[in-house]
């Protein structure tokens, strides 16, 4: 190890974590030429491949390196979350349809496509180019919508030459689409506010209704990380780097593989952002067929949108020397402090709004970043629950049981593509959302704002 | 084939009863707390590769109903060594099977050596899709290995 392993996490959470491997994923990382400070871990950790699902690492730009593992196959797999002026009651009495026309609109499911867009070539390279803006420019989203994605909808320096026909085939018709697993699509209420004067700031009120998206790159991404694992395995010998997981394979930042890795992790970095936001758009159009007013009555805007599958580079502060690192999130969130730069000028003052998802039966949670955060873990934080049951075991506790009828009952209506999904989605098989976020509140890298439930949810 | 004397322990947590196909050839799938593995052995080389993709076929959950008429397929696939040779070889079927949306009725491995891999698939056109997305096979603990002519595999799949 060149580095220690730093893992937050309750007691009982530790306790847990020696049963699987994940740890010892934290203690790899380590080992990476170049990392800088430790390899982190946060309270969502579970057992990924190569990094583990939670993990955190920062490289220098001289010595270090970057790791398509240390992204994941589901590039810029992310969170958003949409405000209304619209509250519970008015929404509640509509809820079946409001479910059944996001169903029907936004495609769901194992390779779900929209038969009505299929991207031109030429199309299709410029989305990787233009990320959210893209999607702006054809009239289905604001300029106001970009201000409040992370990095504006678009990351830098994506060059689509450098993506195979496999992976721009893969991604021609998954552009609108939510995909499959734990991804979903969920309308919530504001369950509990935490910190009045944040969410003010925020423009979230007791009973308010909000959207959460959370999907990424789809098959376009897959295939880049795929692609480049092989051109890493290779880099990694060519460069002598010994690798105690071939997951983990790497390229020096300052290498052709390595610079042409992260170009082409851009353009699937934004098809994502194109995605949640042709998403965002048919979410739109949905609650105006439904509720018959337009989107702009209904104040459907956006509050943040947060990638937790990235590599990225950013400037932090190490051992008092301000330094340009790449900093690498697997299934964790940036989260920005007070007064960062990067923060959009309406949030500047209280920091960026940080959102984590917990799973479809409970709850969600509402954070913002902090100076601890910062300080501590190259300002990042956790990006949901994190799972505690594997999907063989879901569906053993699901089995006899009719999940659909069960959420029903705590008012939460249900539309899903496959049922072996629902079973393998259950709230058992996460931890309970509320004590990871207990965690990051305690260890002061996130601040709880409020609290949302869901009451219809959509998965694929 | 020969290959390297290159044997690890099997791994703890493995759920599930082997899916016997005769002989000494079997799959079973490995419990991850959010992805799934499988683990495949054989007598030769080319019926383990055979059934790691049976395990895959399993781990998508079913494909659905097929319609006539099926078509002959051959892929070709090429690797640094035999982990990377599963790696690439299940990737192949994932995507002819999510993208072209052809689902496998029979797998024949017709020449196979460490770094190269020639296939004869019967593919049929799939009515709908897999019940389960899989993004990819993985490197993760990849493992393939021969003792006293006995193969053994584990690749995990990202779900």
């Amino acid at each position: 190890m060149r580095t220690d392993g730093l893992v937050f996490a309750s007691r009982a959470m530790m306790a847990a974590l020696q049963k699987e491997q994940a740890l010892e994923q934290v203690r790899n990382v380590a080992t990476l030429p170049g990392i800088v400070g430790p390899s982190l871990a946060m309270p969502d950790i579970h057992w990924g491949y190569g990094f583990p699902i939670g993990g955190v690492a920062a490289f220098d730009p001289d010595e270090g390196v970057v790791s398509p593992g240390g992204v994941g196959y589901d590039i810029n797999c992310g969170v958003r979350l949409l405000r209304s002026d619209l509250e519970v009651q008015q929404v509640r009495p509509h809820l079946q349809q409001l479910a059944d026309a996001l169903f029907r609109n936004v495609p769901s499911g194992v390779g779900s496509h929209r038969r009505d867009l299929k991207l031109s070539v030429a199309e299709e390279r410029r989305v990787l180019q233009q990320g959210a803006r893209w999607v702006v420019n054809r009239g289905m989203g604001s300029e106001q919508d970009l201000q409040h994605i992370e990095a504006g909808g678009c990351i830098d320096g994506a060059d689509p030459e450098l993506l195979s026909d496999r992976a721009l085939e893969r991604g021609r018709d998954q552009l609108g689409t939510l995909g499959s697993g734990n991804h979903f699509l969920e309308v919530q209420m504001v369950e509990e506010i935490r910190e009045p004067e944040l969410a003010q700031v925020l423009g979230l009120f007791p009973g308010q209704v909000t959207v959460t998206i959370h999907t990424g790159s789809r098959g376009l991404g897959y295939q880049v990380c795929d692609d480049y694992l092989r051109i890493m395995l290779r880099a990694a010998a060519k460069y002598g780097i010994k690798l105690p997981d071939r997951q983990l394979c790497c390229a020096p930042l300052g290498s052709p593989e390595g610079r042409q890795y992260l170009a082409a992790m851009a353009c699937a970095a934004n098809f994502a952002f194109a995605n949640r936001q042709l998403i965002t758009a048919w979410v739109r159009e949905s609650f105006e067929q439904v509720l018959g007013q337009n989107a702009e009555a209904l104040r459907l805007s956006l509050i943040y949108d947060v990638c937790h599958n990235i590599a990225k580079w950013e400037h932090h502060m190490v051992e008092g020397v301000r330094r340009r690192l790449c900093v690498h999130r697997k299934g964790a969130t940036r989260a920005f402090p007070p007064g960062h730069a990067e923060v959009p000028a309406c949030y500047r003052a209280i920091g960026q709004p940080v959102l984590i998802p917990g799973d479809m039966g409970r709850y969600s949670y509402v954070l913002v970043g902090t100076a601890g955060g910062y300080e501590q873990t190259f300002g990042s934080t956790c990006h949901g629950a994190g799972r505690v049951l594997s999907r063989h075991a879901a569906k053993k506790v699901a089995r006899g049981r009719n999940i659909e009828a069960e959420l029903a009952a705590r008012g939460i209506v249900l539309r899903a593509a496959e049922r072996g999904t629902v079973a393998e989605e259950i709230s058992e098989a996460y931890k309970d959302v509320s004590e990871v976020v207990e965690v990051v509140q305690q260890a002061g890298i996130g601040r709880i704002v409020a609290r949302l439930r869901p009451l219809a949810v959509v998965k694929g | 084939m020969t290959a390297d004397q290159k044997v690890r322990p099997w791994p703890a947590g493995m759920s599930g009863p082997a899916k016997k196909e005769g002989g000494a050839a079997a799959f079973r799938l490995l419990e991850h707390t959010a992805d799934m593995g499988i683990e495949a052995q054989a007598a030769s080389c080319e019926e383990l590769f055979v059934q790691a993709a049976k395990g895959l076929l399993v781990v998508l959950a079913g494909g659905g109903e097929t319609r006539c008429p099926v078509q002959d397929v051959t892929l070709e696939v090429r690797a640094g060594d035999v982990e990377e040779l599963l790696v690439v070889w299940l990737n192949e079927l994932l995507y002819l099977i999510q993208t072209k949306g052809m689902w496998p009725q029979n797998i024949e491995l017709v020449d196979m050596r460490s770094d190269h891999l020639e296939a004869k698939l019967l593919m049929a056109p799939l009515t709908g899709q897999p019940q389960r997305e899989v993004k990819a096979a993985t490197y993760h603990h990849l493992m393939v290995s021969c003792r006293q002519g006995f193969w053994r595999a584990r690749v995990y799949l990202d779900l």
